[in-house]
């Protein structure tokens, strides 16, 4: 009985082993619309074709229980194999998009697209962390306390680059113009002029602002409260220097201005009526950076308080009421005249007018009774000579006092003027005996009702005579002051401007002769 | 009384305040005297003095009011000689008298040796005459000695401007001057 089993079966297996003989070469497709019965019931794949591969690789699958789930180890893409009527398929189908991609995909290959598929998601943390907090990763997922970043670029910018602020620090090109303000500026020169620098603008080039200049004199240049440049008006230059339309006198700026104006400088406060000196600077030096219009201000009237403070303290000028008034006039050919400085100082109606030039080195000189005063302030500024020149001058135009010192006949000025000092009265009150004799002299002298004289030879001439050795009129460096004669001459001057009489038409013979005239001997006192 | 004093002050307050001055250049040349330019100008009149043998005064009418007495400055003193040029100038200038006509200078013999009319000279700026030689007008070739001040000092129209406030002033002290003068004639009429 035991040979029955093995004998029933023999002859189907032998059958089937050589029809596979016959057949294993061969590959032989299933007729369309065969089931493929290896695969999952109600799949797609169940319903496509599937192909028998071989038998070789079936060989070893010829028996069904074998064949089935079997995989064919040199394709394991083909996946497990299957038995159908008899035979050993390996089951392939045209949907499973993943043939020959088998092992190029880690993950996996999606049969209806081929792709290879994505590794599976990594597990995420499902706790939320606070704002101020960081999460550790997966799978700590721990909320730890955020570390503050510092707030500071930390990124560096090439040389011509510039970086924005954080937090963008972006890196952009430089403007040399960035930043650069140009306002309107004075820039201090050197031993030089002030620079008013305005309209200022950048130039890309360089970065540095380019303005329009204008010279000032030194520290006269000014940043007004609008932001712009100027030059202080200089009151006497006929220009409008700090640009508000005005020009010298007209602009506000110079009302105080000597220039404009004809302030009253010293005084000796005494009561009563004031002789007026009215002192006129004309004719000064080139401007320049530092001789302003202030500064000739000043010094005009500076020189003109040294003459009025010397003045205080000479007598007869000491006794009176006197004021000094200063002014300047314009500097030009067009030398001033007495009649100018009286107009421009209409409001003072100064009583004598002393113009001081401010150039040359000319010696003072003046007429007799002409209430004028011409001088030079460079004939020796720095000394008392100045103030006492002034003092002599003053003698000659308000007292119509001679020289005391004695002139050269040899100009011959004085021949002829005999008629002149006759009918225009110099000698009805003259300090120098004229013409005369060393005999006459005490009679000249005496009629002055003097505490003493002397009758020095040489007045203005040789035969005239002076009443003593020493005075401002004969020699200012040798004496500051006015002789007996020559004081009671300009007080009762300066009285009859001060105190006058009633303006009379009474008639007033003149004198009879100037005295003896060696020329015209008929002239004879 | 009080009336009386009270218009003579305002009298003077008004002439103090609003004061014009004649300005008066005479010329000295070869041994002749002669009045050469006046002109009105505001302002203070500079001291006047009977001192000197030569006289200006006004012609109003058929009377002659003396205005001042000077020294014609001919001499000139100096370090090198004592000259007496054959020319010179002189300026002053003194009260105005209203209404007068003319100017004369008399000599110190007392005639009269020269005569200027003044009847077109009405504000301050006005002038007749050639200005001094030696001033800035003179030099311009202008005629008023203040316009001519004022141009080279660059002031605008300083004439002008002296002119107009001194008429505005006027005009300011008429209601001071017809009390005044209303004030004198009440006390006159008490009397």
């Amino acid at each position: 009985m035991g040979k029955m089993p093995c004998s029933r079966f023999a002859l189907p297996v032998l059958l089937f082993f050589v029809l596979a003989l016959f057949a294993a070469p061969a590959f032989a497709f299933i007729s369309e619309g065969a089931q493929c019965p290896g695969l999952p019931e109600g799949s797609a794949e169940r319903t496509n074709d599937c192909i028998m591969v071989g038998s070789t690789p079936c060989m070893a699958s010829l028996i069904p229980e074998i064949c089935a789930g079997t995989v064919n180890p040199d394709y394991p893409e083909w996946g497990p194999l299957v038995w159908i009527s008899g035979t050993c398929y390996c089951p392939y189908t045209l949907a499973n998009k993943c043939y020959g991609k088998y092992g190029s995909c880690p993950n996996g290959c999606d049969p209806k697209t081929g792709n290879c598929l994505s590794p599976p998601e990594p597990e995420k943390c499902q706790n939320g962390c606070g704002s101020g907090e960081a999460q550790n990763p997966y799978p700590d997922c721990a909320c730890v306390k955020k570390v503050e970043e510092e707030k500071v670029c930390k990124n560096t910018c090439a040389a011509n680059e510039a970086r924005s602020a954080y937090p963008e620090c972006a890196c952009t090109p430089i403007s040399k113009c960035r930043n650069v303000k140009c306002d309107d500026e004075c820039k201090a020169q050197v031993r030089d002029y002030d620079l008013a620098r305005t309209d200022g603008t950048c130039n890309p080039q360089t970065g540095l602002c380019e303005y329009s200049e204008t010279k000032c004199p030194a520290g006269a240049c000014f940043v007004a409260p609008i932001g712009k440049a100027a030059c202080k008006e200089e009151c006497d230059n006929g220009i409008d220097d700090d640009g508000n339309g005005k020009v010298d006198c007209e602009d506000p700026a110079c009302k105080d201005s000597l220039y404009c104006s004809c302030p009253r400088v010293a005084t000796n406060s005494k009561a009563g009526r004031s002789l007026k000196i009215l002192v006129g600077g004309w004719d000064y030096p080139e401007p320049n950076a530092y001789y302003t219009s202030a500064v000739r201000d000043k010094e005009t009237k500076d020189d003109a308080v040294r003459i009025a403070n010397n003045l205080f303290a000479t007598a007869p000028f000491s006794e009176f009421p006197v004021e000094a008034y200063a002014t300047r006039l314009p500097t030009g050919t067009l030398g001033p005249w007495r009649s100018d400085l009286l107009a421009k100082c209409k409001d003072v109606g100064g009583d004598v007018t002393v113009f001081v030039r401010y150039t040359g080195a000319a010696p003072g000189q003046s007429r007799a009774y002409s209430m004028n005063v011409d001088m030079s302030k460079n004939l020796d500024p720095y000394s008392p000579n100045f103030e006492r020149i002034a003092a002599h001058e003053l003698g000659h135009a308000v007292g119509g006092l001679w020289d005391e010192y004695v002139i050269s006949e040899s100009y011959g000025t004085l021949i002829g003027t005999a008629a002149y000092l006759r009918d225009y009265g110099f000698s009805t009150r003259a300090n120098c005996d004229a013409w005369t004799t060393l005999g006459s002299c005490p009679k000249y002298f005496g009629a002055f009702n003097l505490t003493s004289y002397a009758c020095v030879q040489g007045c203005s001439a040789g035969l005239w005579y002076r009443s003593s050795q020493n005075s401002i009129m004969n020699d200012h460096t040798a004496s500051g002051e006015f002789n007996e004669v020559s004081r009671k001459i300009l007080r009762a001057r300066i009285d009859a401007y001060l105190n006058p009489k009633p303006v009379t038409m009474e008639y007033q013979p003149p004198p009879v002769s100037a005295g003896y005239d060696p020329s015209n001997p008929q002239l004879e006192r | 009384m009080r009336i009386a004093m009270f218009a003579f002050v305002a009298m003077l307050a008004c002439s103090a305040v609003f004061a014009e001055a004649m300005m008066v250049t005479v010329s000295f040349e070869s041994g002749h005297l002669s009045l050469r330019h006046a002109e009105l100008i505001s302002g203070q009149p500079q001291g006047v003095t009977n001192d000197g043998p030569f006289l200006l005064a006004y012609k109003k009418g058929g009377d002659v009011v003396p205005a001042t007495r000077f020294y014609m400055p001919i001499l000139v003193l100096s370090d090198k000689a004592n000259a007496a040029p054959d020319s010179a100038e002189y300026t002053l200038s003194m009260p105005v008298v209203q209404g007068a006509e003319s100017i004369l200078l008399y000599n110190a013999n007392g005639s009269v040796v020269s005569a200027l009319g003044i009847s077109s000279i009405k504000s301050a700026g006005d002038s007749v005459g050639e200005a001094p030689r030696e001033s800035m007008a003179g030099k311009l070739g202008e005629k008023s000695v203040a316009a001519a001040v004022d141009e080279a000092s660059g002031i605008g129209s300083g004439a002008g401007q002296a002119s107009q406030g001194n008429a505005q002033g006027k005009q300011g002290c008429l209601p001071l001057l017809v009390l005044a003068i209303v004030g004198m004639a009440a006390f006159v009429s008490r009397r």
